[in-house]
């Protein structure tokens, strides 16, 4: 999923460099070959119908794990290649500077839409994956991974931004992301260093179109985060920190992408919990799609399919601890994890808005960056 | 000496021990964290393990990532020595036309961000039509560290008396023999420094590798940092020690190998 900082880290530097890249490479790709050709609109079944000897594969650490992936190198024969990806940014320069040299990647749902309208991925021939019958609707209509071709994406994993607290220490309901100012948790408060904290922040308010706000609504969100930030104990950065931060007792409450946070801190014995709070929350799902100059969509397809498989899926949760996107998943992984997710009670589901592609996205990043260095 | 002297040794010392507390406390931290049994780098210590170091090892992920490493590691210096080694002799014992030039460019890469680096990289061999690989990590970092092949060397040479050279030539030996038995011998310890700090510097590369690798060719950092997104994960922890005592090694023995005098900047020198 994305994770991407804003602040002047490393992973800043990688972003900009992800935006450099993505413009030097695009005028070296058009110097090279001069005429483009328009994008497909129908999947392009000419290559092979057998399984490849080698899938190549851009993504994130994880996402090819043996622990599941071998059952489909052991099914196909076919070898999966990964090279990994830190941020969406990345992964676009890498894309557009090495066209034709992966055949999967795995992008987020924010991210999937710019790819479509690049004409640097191809759509898929669903007919190859019937899996995909199973996947929950959310994922397979989305609108981020559909265009004039058809399906494009095929989902591997998701999660959603809850608040997560300390029962032992945050009394009472907790079902508002107003817990993320209050005063009574002032130094023991903790929200991730990424755009989507500027997502919550507007759900607090009540806008809800959260990825088109004006600059007025944004001067709105600035307001509130200034109200914020002298409560908090940091801006977390990783997962892993953000476990850390709780296990230490340095803070109560904060947010979280999902993960492995909440089961980790309850099997060292805290009674944490995640909750969507009551004005909703923001959700990510990375898919995989397959760039336009692959040759091997059908081999791609077996990919996907496989990864849709309920009991792939549930691999695949045990791995990374993100959510199952086959509605048949729910029955092979264990109690917490349907809980966690709300797997039991799709209507949870509704009160999610699946990250999107922000048009003013460097509005939003700069207002992070100014609130944290102000 | 007298007890002014002996106020400010204490001083110097304190101070000393200061700063190396504030170098390598977190490294310690980072040593303790890898025998203790907790699965996150919290306080209290639970318990000491061995478990994190046997998982890092049987990790097929990071084996193959740290094994990346190396080879491009090696591949690197090989390069940049063979590249760097002549053009730090050319650039100190012989005049050319477009010498000042000539300098300056093949400085660029110490001075240009790693991010510049990388998609310059990236766009030339793009368009040269080579296929992103491992392979051209190597070609790229070995081409991009010969600037530091070349201070470190050519800093030597400044000290080194070209007259010694002319006299062997003068006794019948040629430029090779010369290069071999005299030339080289005197600049043994620096070409040793090059070579050690070129490999530290390749090994911990992230920019440039992330815009050149492909074909599944993912270094140590790389897996570190992409994971690191998602969890801490102890057998991580585990490795990274792993790597910070190989390293302590090769320093060690270095700094045996290697005379305490410090090398010059290129810029400093003048040229």
């Amino acid at each position: 999923m994305n994770a991407q900082s804003k602040s002047f880290s490393r992973r800043g530097a990688l972003r900009l460099a992800g935006i450099a890249g993505l413009t030097a490479t695009a005028a070296a790709a058009l110097a090279a070959c001069g005429g483009e050709s328009a994008p497909a609109t129908a999947p392009n079944t000419s290559g092979p119908k057998t399984p490849a000897k080698e899938l190549r594969a851009l993504c994130w650490e994880g996402y090819t794990d043996a622990s599941f992936a071998k059952g489909f190198t052991e099914q196909y024969g076919t070898e999966i290649k990964s090279t990994f990806i830190g941020s969406n940014d990345e992964l676009v320069a890498q894309l557009t500077g090495g066209a034709g040299q992966f055949d999967i990647i795995s992008p987020s749902v924010d991210t999937t839409q710019s790819l479509i309208e690049a004409g640097l991925v191809q759509p898929l021939e669903t007919a190859w994956i019937p899996n995909l019958h199973n996947t929950y609707d959310m994922f397979r209509t989305n609108k981020a991974v559909q265009g004039q071709g058809g399906t494009y994406g095929v989902p591997m994993c998701w999660g959603f931004v809850p608040v997560i607290y300390d029962r032992k220490k945050v009394n009472g309901t907790v079902d508002s992301w107003s817990v993320l100012w209050d005063k009574q948790h002032a130094g023991q408060i903790t929200v991730w260093d990424d755009i989507t904290t500027i997502y919550n922040t507007a759900l607090l308010l009540g806008i809800t179109d959260v990825y088109k706000m004006s600059k007025d609504q944004l001067g709105q969100v600035r307001e509130k985060l200034m109200e914020q930030k002298p409560l908090l104990t940091k801006y977390w950065a990783t997962a892993g920190e953000l476990t850390n931060l709780f296990r230490s007792g340095e803070v109560v409450v904060g947010d979280s992408f999902g993960g492995f946070t909440l089961p980790q801190l309850r099997a060292n014995g805290m009674d944490a919990v995640e909750v969507i709070p009551k004005e909703g929350a923001t959700a990510w799902v990375d898919f995989w799609m397959v760039p336009a100059q692959s040759n091997n969509l059908y081999t791609a397809a077996l990919w996907m399919d496989y990864i849709q498989r309920p009991e792939v899926q549930a691999q695949v949760n045990k791995f990374t601890g993100y959510a199952p996107t086959n509605v048949k998943t729910a029955g092979l992984v264990s109690p917490d994890v349907v809980k966690q997710y709300s797997l039991d009670d799709a209507k949870n589901f509704d009160r999610l808005l699946f990250w999107q592609k922000v048009e003013n996205r460097q509005a939003y990043l700069d207002l992070l960056v100014g609130v944290k260095a102000s | 000496m007298t007890r002014r002297g002996g106020t400010s040794t204490t001083l110097v010392g304190l101070l000393a021990v200061l700063v190396y507390a504030f170098l390598y406390f977190p490294m310690i931290v980072v040593a303790i964290f890898a025998f203790a049994t907790n699965t996150t780098q919290t306080l209290p210590i639970e318990g000491f393990t061995f478990r994190w170091f046997l998982d890092a090892i049987g990790d097929d992920v990071l084996v193959t990532a740290f094994r990346n490493s190396v080879l491009v590691a090696l591949a690197a210096v090989t390069l940049s020595t063979v590249l760097g080694v002549p053009a730090a002799i050319l650039v100190d014992r012989y005049r050319f036309p477009g010498k000042v030039l000539f300098q300056k460019f093949i400085l660029l890469p110490l001075v240009l961000p790693g991010v510049v680096t990388g998609v310059a990289f990236q766009s030339f061999f793009l368009l040269i039509g080579l296929p992103r690989s491992l392979g051209l990590v190597a070609l790229a970092h070995g081409t991009a560290l010969t600037s530091t092949v070349l201070t470190t060397v050519y800093a030597r040479l400044l000290r080194s008396d070209p007259a010694m050279e002319e006299a062997s030539m003068d006794l019948g030996m040629n430029r090779l023999q010369t290069f071999w038995h005299v030339t080289l011998p005197g600049i043994r310890t620096s070409v040793i420094a090059a070579a050690l700090l070129t490999f530290t510097l390749s090994f911990d590369e992230i920019p440039v590798t992330i815009f050149i690798t492909g074909d599944g060719g993912n270094t140590l950092p790389m897996v570190l940092w992409s994971t690191l997104r998602r969890e801490s994960r102890p057998e991580y922890v585990a490795f990274t020690v792993v790597v910070l005592l190989v390293g302590v090694l090769v320093v060690t023995l270095a700094s045996k190998v290697l005379d305490d005098r410090p090398p010059v900047p290129i810029a400093e020198a003048g040229g």
